[in-house]
């Protein structure tokens, strides 16, 4: 059995704005209202013509998607896209985050200590009901 | 042919008219959409959601799903006689007898139906189907590339025009630099085209096996480092693992808990050039129980010691 050349999605490799259209299954128009709505980002947004960069391909598919199974308008497409980069952002953050956490978190685990009778008794004093004040006939 | 029940799937009665499908549809959609859902099985559901809809949603396959009548989900079933002709346009109907359903999918059933209208209509290019498949490897077989092997179940039709459940293998080669939820591309191998519209693509999502030690960050890796309180105190040699086997590192007297010491270059190697760094975590390990002599020997540290770890409690703000 053949073993199949692959290639990353990747920042280095980039796709026309015909070749992401296909590929994506999104038409042009609808490429080019998420660019001008700045859900997709094109390499150099002043050249005559787009390329992108081949990791939009993810976004571009899943633009295409969210758009037929949700019948989502122009506006409702490139917000849904927005907000997604930002959950994948900060799931990426979170990921970070949680590699550099300890393996056992919190190391040794959580312990229940007996806290001092000073510290007690402060407790118990404002634990306390306040006192009634009597009324002087 | 195995039966599914589409009006289960979508959680609707038989009777249910085209406004409440829909409603149905958007609202497992919603929480089943595999671009945005988190629950564990979303894309297998969705895919049996989708399924489900886009045969409910025309009432020309609508009509020619309850046809079939009804029957337990998964059970085998054959479309009743005639069926083919009314609603199939014989696509299904070999001639010659030798034609059976056994290999079929239901969803490729409908699918004829609108392939058959579609050929119908002209000789329109359809682009094959695009597949989608996560690649679980461990972090060892990310750091040095790996070949997957890859089996998938696919629609095809034979040179008749026959829809055909078929089974591909291949083996894909995954290049030294892969990470979690990094994608792949395999050119043409999804679906096949029809009418002259070009082959579906296959795109491999890659998923990272948790490791023993290593946790994983982009490329870079982290590893929980345990010194004896001596070790972090005094600075020591010691070896630690990576992922191109153990180095020696040299930890700096007065090292503290929580500081990241960086092996530069040791994390996953990145695709074009360069690599991840590894950072190991200091942790400071205290032994369970120490001897007599050790309990002694802290005794007297603490005896002799004016270091005050708690200095900063008692400051102002």
């Amino acid at each position: 059995m053949r073993s199949e050349q692959v290639r990353w999605l990747h920042e280095h490799y980039e796709f026309s704005l015909a070749e992401l259209c296909e590929l994506s299954g999104l038409s042009e128009r609808e490429l080019r209202g998420l660019v001008d709505r700045g859900a997709i980002a094109p390499v150099d947004p002043r050249a005559r013509d787009w390329t992108f960069s081949a990791d939009r391909l993810v976004v571009a598919r899943s633009a295409h998607r969210l758009r037929r199974d949700f019948d989502l308008d122009q506006e409702g497409l490139a917000l849904a896209i927005a907000l997604l980069g930002r959950v994948r952002d900060l799931e990426e953050e979170l990921r970070g985050l949680r590699a550099r956490l300890p393996g056992e978190f919190p190391p040794g685990g959580v312990l229940s200590v007996r806290t001092s009778p000073r510290a007690r008794a402060s407790r118990a004093a404002r634990r306390a009901p306040p006192k009634r004040a009597t009324r002087r006939a | 042919m195995k039966y599914k029940d589409y009006y289960k799937v979508m959680g609707v009665e038989r009777s249910a008219g085209a406004d409440e499908i829909k409603q149905a549809y958007r609202k497992l959609a919603r929480k089943y959409h595999p671009d945005v859902s988190k629950e564990p099985d979303a894309e297998e559901k969705f895919k049996e959601i989708g399924e489900a809809y886009e045969t409910l949603k025309d009432p020309q396959k609508r009509a020619a799903y309850d046809r079939l009548g009804s029957h337990r989900p998964g059970e085998e079933f054959r479309p009743p006689p005639g069926w083919d002709t009314q609603f199939g346009e014989g696509q299904f109907h070999s001639g010659d007898g030798q034609f059976s359903f056994d290999d079929l999918d239901l969803s490729d059933l409908f699918s004829g139906i609108m392939g058959a209208r579609r050929g119908a209509g002209g000789k329109i290019p359809v682009p094959g189907q695009d597949y989608e498949v996560t690649a679980h490897i461990s972090l060892e077989e990310a750091y040095r590339g790996t070949e997957v092997d890859l089996d998938l179940q696919v629609p095809e039709h034979d040179e008749r025009g026959f829809p055909h459940r078929v089974q591909r293998s291949f083996k894909a080669r995954i290049p030294k630099g892969a990470t979690d939820g990094q994608r792949l591309r395999l050119a043409g191998k999804g679906g096949k085209g029809a009418n002259g519209g070009r082959d579906g693509d296959l795109y491999l999502n890659i998923a990272l096996r948790p490791h023993r030690l290593f946790r994983v960050s982009g490329h870079d890796l982290f590893l929980d480092l345990p010194l004896a309180p001596w070790e972090a105190v005094l600075g020591t040699t010691l070896e630690v693992p990576t992922l191109g086997g153990s180095v020696q590192l040299k930890v700096p007297p007065g090292t503290r808990a929580g500081q990241q010491l960086r092996l530069a270059g040791r994390g996953l190697p990145k695709p074009r050039a360069g690599e991840g760094d590894l950072f190991a975590i200091v942790q400071i390990a205290v032994p369970s129980a120490a001897g007599e002599r050790e309990h002694a020997l802290y005794k007297e540290l603490a005896g002799i010691s004016t270091f005050n770890p708690r200095g900063h409690f008692g400051q102002e703000a």
